[in-house]
Parts: structure tokens; sequence; C-alpha cells
């Protein structure tokens, strides 16, 4: 019907779209396998501090031996932060497994801010140097976790960002790229959620 | 700022950099064409391609050549330059900048790098490797002494998006593909002085596209910088400080060109002044990461004064580590002026207070006055203000009883902050006391604010306030300087500095800031021993009496910094200053002096 020519240029034109669709299919996946991987590091870090953290209770324990409730808390909300983190590590970036392990640790920093404040009222136990050594462990854990939960969050917006743009945004929903995936956010500690009152007074 | 748009915006300029190195590589062949045209007045077909053939081989032998030296990986490097090696070994002192790589490591998403120290005394630090894997961090020691915490924290995460993106291998491989051309055009030009100029300038201007190239990367890996630490203040406070140290980014006496790209800041200073040197000017990175900088550096103290274990350097160590951090904090702020500073905020509070008619017509009686500044002086904490009431009941004189009784109301609710006017306001009645009289008042007045220990510096100030408008001063010998008296001078600034900050950081900043009002080099702060009461600080403050006149000028003004530096003055730091302006006669610095409240329209009744 139409001349051989036509048809050339139109498989040409044809197959140049088709290897794009196929670069932007591939950068998604590129991006989505990025996060994942950052999520990995902040699972590294939080076990790491979930492994801690007993310990710490121990050593502790032997000094705080009527400060039940504090240490009955952590050990708590530790157990529920660790459950939480293994859902979570088998979907990172969906909604509800992110929104689940961020309040559980926000529970979790919670009870730690509680602990701390109660260990100031030992000194003795600033005596001991496995507690110290425990201390500065669990303190250099949680700068990583936060390094970590940065770059986490970063490659998540790297992808969100590419999968909303136009044109991916035509094909993503229809290759499985259909949902923007979540940020980790830890929840407030109650200090900060309630803000100060000044007086002058 | 967004951090994300800087990094895109320095992306874009990638794109630049492929167009040019096209160009660049083109230009030999489009060059001898020219030159063919010129010399043989006709060119054939196969003549460029014979051309580029030609220039093939000199192209792969400066690739290999260039990217030879990679081989031994980032350790050959490091420890070439003469670096040791400090990760493995976890000596304390070291450990934080350890720590500091791997946070960035895992901020940017790379495996963590060794980290080796290298003993040079300027500011720097250098990544080497041919791979992410391989990488290594040098950092100098000079940049240890003098940033602190955030900043190397910036340098290695530039460093790590330098490395990321490759940069010591791609400028390897750019380098040796240049300097293949370059030495082809040269040997070219061995036969023909025209064509030797022309290649030699060529060469140049080879160079110079390369520099630009690298600037972009290094614009890049600044963005990232602010990227990975989400604080663009330490990257532009860390090339500040730079900016302002003796020894500045430069590394020594072995000027090898090899990695020059690699380094955070230009290294040598020949080079680095050159139009074709890799690194941008200090001046424009601090620009592109904080456009309202007022190019000002800040005072960086010589490395020699930080380096040692005796006391004076410890001290000179905590000094710069409380101000260092400081200086390039503040003048990052946008400041603007239309912001009032902490003088027009206590100067407006006062202003606005008002004074119920009863206690202003109190303040003009003897009786009433004193029971007035009884009342004033009651604590806010109720067991002390018990104490307090109770022992007011012992006062024998019944007329001011009577007075306490009718100013409980209205004093209640009074503004702390009008306490030192409202003094001011009852000085001429009081002063009409009996000398008698007013011994018992003072002495009073002092029992009264010393149930609460931190209430005797008070007391003793609002006493100095209250003499010091007594007619007729003693004179004092004017003997001393600021140096001389030293030791008083810090121990009064300690003083201060803790009255008016709840954290023992604030109050250490406010004191190194006084401090650098003073002619002389600061001692660590003092503060009175246990045993030592008001005795022993009347005994200083005599001393102090004696200065010479200028010096207690400058005293009052260290006063003044010490006060407004944290952007709040409470109202026991302004009733020091004028104590202390009564005790060493001298006048309050500008702008800080309480406002009276003589006129009666100043009067209403509190709502």
């Amino acid at each position: 019907m139409f001349d051989t020519i036509f048809w050339v240029i139109f498989i040409g034109i044809l197959s140049v779209v088709a290897l794009y669709l196929i670069g932007l299919y591939n950068q998604l996946v590129n991006l989505r396998n990025r996060f994942k991987n950052a999520f990995s590091q902040i699972e590294v870090q939080l076990k790491r501090r979930h492994d801690l953290i007993p310990n710490l209770l121990e050593t502790a324990k032997a000094y705080m031996s009527h400060e039940r409730d504090t240490l009955v808390a952590v050990t708590e909300a530790r157990n529920i932060a660790a459950s939480c983190l293994k859902a979570a590590a088998a979907e990172p970036g969906s909604a509800p497994s992110m929104a689940q392990l961020g309040k559980n640790e926000g529970r979790l920093n919670t009870a730690m801010d509680k602990l701390n404040v109660t260990l100031e009222e030992y000194p003795n136990l600033y005596a001991s140097e496995t507690m110290m050594q425990l201390s500065d462990e669990i303190t250099h854990t949680e700068d990583r976790i936060a390094y970590a939960r940065q770059f986490f969050n970063d490659s998540v917006m790297d992808y969100n960002i590419f999968r909303q743009k136009f044109p991916t945004v035509l094909i993503a929903a229809t290759v499985g790229h259909g949902t923007d995936a979540a940020l980790l956010e830890f929840d407030d500690s109650e200090q900060i959620q309630q803000a100060p009152t000044v007086s002058f007074s | 700022m967004n951090f994300f748009e800087h990094q895109a915006r320095a992306r874009r300029n990638v794109a630049y950099r492929m167009a040019l190195t096209t160009g660049v590589l083109l230009s030999p062949a489009l060059l001898g064409t020219i030159v063919s045209l010129v010399v043989f007045g006709e060119v054939q077909w196969y003549e460029p391609l014979l051309a580029c053939a030609v220039m093939l081989p000199f192209i792969a032998v400066g690739y290999w050549y260039q990217v030879r030296k990679l081989r031994g990986g980032g350790s050959a490097i490091a420890e070439k330059l003469g670096a040791f090696l400090i990760s493995q070994q976890l000596d304390d002192n070291d450990r934080w900048v350890v720590e500091i790589v791997e946070e960035m490591a895992i901020a940017s998403g790379s495996p963590v790098p060794k980290v080796y120290l290298l003993d040079k005394r300027g500011i720097n630090a250098f990544a080497a490797g041919r791979t992410p894997q391989d990488s290594v961090i040098v950092v100098t020691l000079g940049a240890l002494y003098i940033l602190n915490y955030e900043e190397i924290r910036a340098m290695v995460a530039h460093l790590f998006s330098q490395i990321q993106n490759n940069d010591m291998r791609v400028d390897a491989q750019m380098t040796g593909v240049y300097l293949g051309i370059i030495w082809l055009a040269l040997l070219i030009g061995a036969a023909n002085a025209f064509i030797f100029i022309i290649g030699v300038s060529w060469a140049y201007l080879v160079f110079l596209a390369m520099s630009r190239v690298i600037r972009q990367r290094k614009y890049l890996a600044d963005a990232a910088a602010v990227q990975f630490t989400r604080n663009p203040q330490s990257v532009s406070s860390a090339l500040k400080k730079i900016g302002g140290y003796e020894y500045g980014s430069l590394m020594g006496c072995d000027e090898s060109e090899d990695f020059l790209a690699m380094y955070f800041a230009a290294p040598f200073k020949k080079l680095g002044e050159r139009l074709i040197a890799p690194h941008p000017p200090l001046e424009k990175r601090i620009r592109r990461l904080e456009p309202g900088w007022d190019g000002e550096y800040p005072n960086v103290p010589p490395l020699t004064s930080l380096i040692g274990d005796s006391e004076q350097a410890d001290e000179n160590r905590r000094r710069w580590e409380v101000l260092g951090a400081v200086a390039t904090a503040v003048s990052a702020v946008n400041r603007s002026d239309e912001e009032p500073d902490a003088v027009d905020r206590y100067q407006e509070r006062v202003a606005l207070a008002t004074i119920p008619e009863v206690v202003s017509t109190a303040a003009h009686h003897p009786k009433s006055a004193q029971a007035l500044i009884y009342r004033l002086l009651l604590s806010v904490n109720p067991q002390a203000r018990d104490q307090q009431e109770s022992q007011l009941q012992e006062i024998p004189d019944v007329e001011i009883l009577d007075c306490l009784q009718k100013l409980k109301a209205p004093v209640a609710n009074l503004d702390r902050y009008l306490r030192l006017p409202l003094l001011d306001l009852c000085a001429p009645a009081l002063m009409q006391l009996a000398p008698a009289q007013y011994k018992l008042f003072t002495n009073t007045l002092m029992t009264i604010i010393s149930v609460e220990e931190t209430g005797v510096l008070t007391g003793w100030a609002l006493v100095q306030i209250l003499n010091g408008h007594a007619p007729g001063r003693r004179k004092f010998l004017e003997r001393y300087t600021l140096i001389q008296r030293h030791n008083d001078v810090t121990l009064l600034l300690g003083l201060i500095a803790f009255k008016g900050h709840r954290s023992h950081s604030q109050a250490e900043l406010a004191y190194y800031r006084a401090c650098d009002v003073l002619p002389f080099h600061t001692a660590p702060m003092n503060v009175l021993k246990e045993e030592e009461g008001l005795e022993e600080f009347d005994q200083y403050i005599t001393n102090l009496r004696q200065l010479k006149k200028d010096e207690k000028v400058i005293l009052m003004e260290a006063i003044a910094v010490c006060i407004e530096t944290d952007g709040h003055i409470t109202h026991e730091e302004i009733e020091l200053l004028r104590a202390m302006a009564a005790v060493l006669d001298c006048p309050v610095p500008e702008g800080m002096e309480t406002p009276s409240f003589e006129t009666v329209d100043a009067v209403r009744l509190p709502a």
C-alpha cells in the first residue's frame, strides 16, 4: 500500500520509541533496587542497636534495681521494634510497613530517652567501664542510623521523583511501579511534641 | 537553599563538559586539516583520517601513562605522600575522624574507605583510589587542629562525592588523553617553530578547558557535601577557615601535579593562582554556598598556639573550639537590620511595662520605699518566700510593716524587669534616711535576699546600685592595668557569664567573647571556690576599683559583650552591669541605661 520508505521510517521511529521506553523501565528498576539496598543499610544499624540494648539493660539492672518500670518499658519497646523491623525488611518502601516501623522505632526512642534521664541519677553507673562503652556504642549506632535513614529517604525521593515525572508517569502504573515508595520517619519523642512553654518571670 | 537543585545545576554543567571534551579531542584533526590546507593548499580525503591515525598511539600512550599511576590503588598513593594509616589502630585521639568517615560513607551509600593521616600544616584532605571500593581518604594534621567536627564532616562528604563520581579515574584518563595529544603536537612542533608555538598555545587552551571541567566537578562535590551533611554552613565555614588560616590549604614543598583535582582545596600556591588551576577560587566557592557572605574571614589562631600539652595550649584549644564554631556561624546568619538585638529588646521590655500608681507614690516616701524594695526582692520559690515573709515580720518598725501589707497585691504582678527602674525611683527617698537606718535597711535587704544561695550576688549588686546614688564617692587611687589584675577580671567575667546563662556551654561562649575585648591572652573561666564568700569577692572588687580609667571602660565593654552574647538580657545581668558601673564609678555602656520612670504618665493599673 504505502511506500517501503514510509514503512522503514515508521518502524525506525517505533523502535526508537520502544528503546526509550525500555530505558525508562530500566531506570525505574534501578532506582527501586537502590532504595531497597539503602534500606538494608538501616536494617543493619537498627539490628545492631536492638542487640546492644539488652546488654545495656543487664548492666544497668545491677545498679538500678528499683527502676523496674523503665527497664521493662525499654525491653518491650525494643522487642516490638525488632519484630517490626523484620516485617518491614520484607517490603521496604511500602507505606504501611514504613509507617509501622517509624512509629515503633519512635516509641523505642522515647523509652530510651526516659532511660537516659533515669541513668543520670545514678552517678556510680558512670564509673563502670562496660557501661560507658555500651553507652558510647549505642550513641554511635544512633548517629549511623540517622545517616542511613537520610540516605534511604534520599533514594526513595529519587525514585518517587523519577516515577512521577513525565513521560515516565504514563507507563509507570502499567509496568508495576504504580505507587510511590514511602519515606521512613521516626515519630518525634514526646518531649519534642509538646511545645515548650517559656515564662519570663 | 535547595541542596538538590544545587546539585542539578552543577550536573547540567557536566553536559558542557562533554561538549568541551569532544571539541577538544577533535580539534587536532581540524587543526591538522587547516594546517595542511595552508601549507599544501589542498586536502585529500584521507589526510584527516591519517592525522587521527597518527594521534591514536600518542593518546593511547598518554592514557596508559597516567592511569598507570593509579595502579597501586589508593593506599599506595597515600603512602607515597607520607601518610600513615589510622583506621586500623583505633587510637582514641583519632577515633572520631574514623567515625566521621564511616558516617559519611553511610550517608553517601559508599563502602567505608581506609583513613590516613598526613603530617602537614595546611588544612586539606584528599581522596585517592581507582575504584570506589579501593579508595582511601587522607586528612592533614592541620585540619584536625583547626576545623571542628562539622567541618571535617563536610570535607569528607565532599571527597565522598568525588569518589562516587569516579572523579579520580576519569580525571586521570582525561589527563592522559590530553597529554598524549600534547606530546604529539610538541613532537611535530619540534620540526617547525610556527607549529611549535601553535602547539604550545593549544596545549594551554586544552588545560584551560580541562580545568573548567574539573571546577564544575568541584562545585558539584561541594553541593553534594551539603546534601550529605544537611548543613550548608559547615562546608562554607570550613572554606572560610582555610581562608583565614596562615598556612591556608598548602601542603608544603613537594609540588606534584599528579592528583591535583582530588584535593579538597588548592594544595600548592603557585598552581593555585594560575588561570588553569583545577580548584575554583575560595571566594567563589563560599559565595555559591552562601550568597549573603560579607567577605570576612574568621581570625584563625596560629597553629603553634594550639599544639602541645601545656595548660595554655589546652586553654587555647578550648577557646578556639568555643569561638571557632561561632565565628563562622554568626557571619552565616542573614543579619537583617530590622531585627532588634538584645539591648533593644531589653529597652523595649522595660518601656512597655507599667507601674501602678500605688507603687509609684510608695516609692517617694522613705518608709514605704523600704517596704517596696523588700517586696520586690521576694523570691518566686514558695518555700523561700515563706521564709522571707517570716523574716520580714521581725522588722521593728510598724509603719514599714503596714506598708508591706498594703503593697502586697500591687507588687505581686509586677514585671521583674521593673526592679531596677523602681530602685532608681526609690533612691532619692532612701537617701533621706539617717546613716544608721540606712545600714539597717541594707542589712535586712541582704538577709532577705540571701535566703536563696543564688541571691547573694544579686543582693550585693542591688546594694551597690543604691550606694551609687549616694553623693560623695570615695576616691580610689588609679594604679592598675587590666593585665595586672587579670585574675580578678576573669573571675568577674566568669561569675557574670554563669549568672545569666543556663547552660555551661553558653556561659563559656559568653565568657570567651567577652575576653576577646580584653587586651590579654585569656585564661580558663575562673569561678569562686567553695570557701570563698562575699569578703573575698569584696577584695577582688576593691582591686578592680583601682584600675585606670581607660581600663575600666574596656572592662565595662567586656561585661556588656558578655551579657548580650546570647541575645537575651535578663534582669539579673543588667543589675550586675549597673552595680559594676556604680562600683567602678564608670558610665554604663551606650544603650544599656535603665530608662527612668519619673514621669507620672507611666502610671496605669495593671489589667
